[in-house]
């Protein structure tokens, strides 16, 4: 079978390009000027640096998001550093809320202890309210004002009436 | 190759228009053999054609016969635009607009060997083969390049070549053969 397959593959040998193209394709390409061996030089070593251009940019490419990955993991979604689980960070907390509590303690002492100490430097100098016939004049005080009241409001009455 | 060949490039390579215009009427043919095979289009492989012995021209002083033959480099700046080619356009063919007579049966009792084999069949199956199996096979059949020649073309070892040429052929046969079965097929329901 190969053989006929050649043979006819061989026959595509009669396709042949026009003359009339010939010639116009030729004169075009001898009109035209030959680029200079540095500017051919020129182009090769861009190519050589094309791809290697796009070499090491890739590389770097690669580099930046597998540091940037590795950050991430070790900074932000590594267990061990999540805040909530963090055990320096925990016994931290924990050392700051113990001293506040205890600070407040202090502050609250301080001040108890000073308002009792007023108190009780107060409390001599003003003991009519536990002097029984000071209560009983101002229990007087209190039913004449009332009856004066009763007064007023029997002569308003007539008035009115 | 052509006679005197060396003497021809290193000419051109000065500028001389005559020694080009030698290696063009050589080599455009087999050039233009080679792109009208694959791209199966007359105008289409004219301006690739063209574009090629541009190229060449404009590019003939970074030639070194010492690497490869100049055949070689040739059929590889031909290679490298039917690459571009196919990498710019989309080819598409739209059922709508092909002729009724295309689509047609062909009014005959059997299809057989002789008509699978004919030289529009081979070009239109050869399209089916991998694009390295069709440059091996227009390379050594068509324009009768030796296995090294074709290696150097397409940047491959002479073994390869072989290697590839053997796989062409065999798949090609395989494609013949169902191309035959299946046009039968297509007379008899009809």
């Amino acid at each position: 079978m190969s053989d006929p397959i050649t043979k006819t593959l061989q026959r595509l040998k009669e396709i042949e390009p026009s003359e009339e193209f010939k010639q116009r394709s030729l004169s075009l390409i001898l009109d035209a000027s030959q680029k200079s061996s540095a500017t051919l030089l020129l182009k090769d070593i861009f190519k050589a640096f094309q791809f290697s251009g796009a070499l090491i940019m890739a590389s770097v490419l690669i580099f930046i998001v597998l540091g940037g990955l590795s950050v991430l993991n070790l900074k932000v979604f590594s267990p061990a550093t999540l805040a909530g689980l963090n055990t320096t960070n925990l016994k931290e907390e924990i050392s700051n809320v113990d001293l506040q509590i205890r600070l407040s303690e202090i502050k609250y002492y301080e001040d108890s202890t000073h308002k009792t100490g007023v108190a009780l430097k107060t409390a001599p100098a003003s003991s009519d309210h536990l002097d029984s016939f000071g209560i009983e004049q101002e229990a007087q005080n209190l039913d004449n004002l009332d009856s004066k009241n009763n007064s007023v409001e029997d002569l308003l009455n007539k008035l009115v009436l | 190759m052509l006679e005197e060949e060396i003497k021809y490039i290193r000419k051109a390579q000065q500028g001389d228009k005559e020694a080009f215009a030698q290696l063009y009427h050589h080599y455009l043919p087999k050039i233009y053999r080679f792109i009208y095979v694959k791209v199966s289009s007359k105008t289409e492989a004219e301006d690739l054609t063209h574009e090629v012995f541009m190229n060449t021209w404009q590019g003939i002083k970074s030639y070194t016969p010492q690497e490869f033959p100049f055949s070689s480099w040739l059929y590889r700046i031909a290679r490298n635009e039917v690459i571009d080619f196919y990498r710019t356009t989309k080819k598409n063919i739209r059922l709508d607009l092909l002729e009724e007579d295309a689509l047609k049966v062909p009014e005959q009792e059997s299809f057989n060997l002789d008509q699978a084999m004919s030289v529009e069949s081979v070009m239109s199956l050869m399209k089916s083969l991998k694009p390295e199996q069709q440059d091996v096979l227009i390379m050594r059949f068509l324009e009768d390049l030796s296995p090294d020649e074709v290696a150097a073309a397409l940047n491959k070892s002479s073994g390869a070549v072989r290697l590839i040429q053997h796989r062409a052929i065999n798949t090609l046969k395989e494609l013949i053969n169902k191309n035959v079965g299946s046009n039968n097929e297509n007379i008899t329901e009809a």
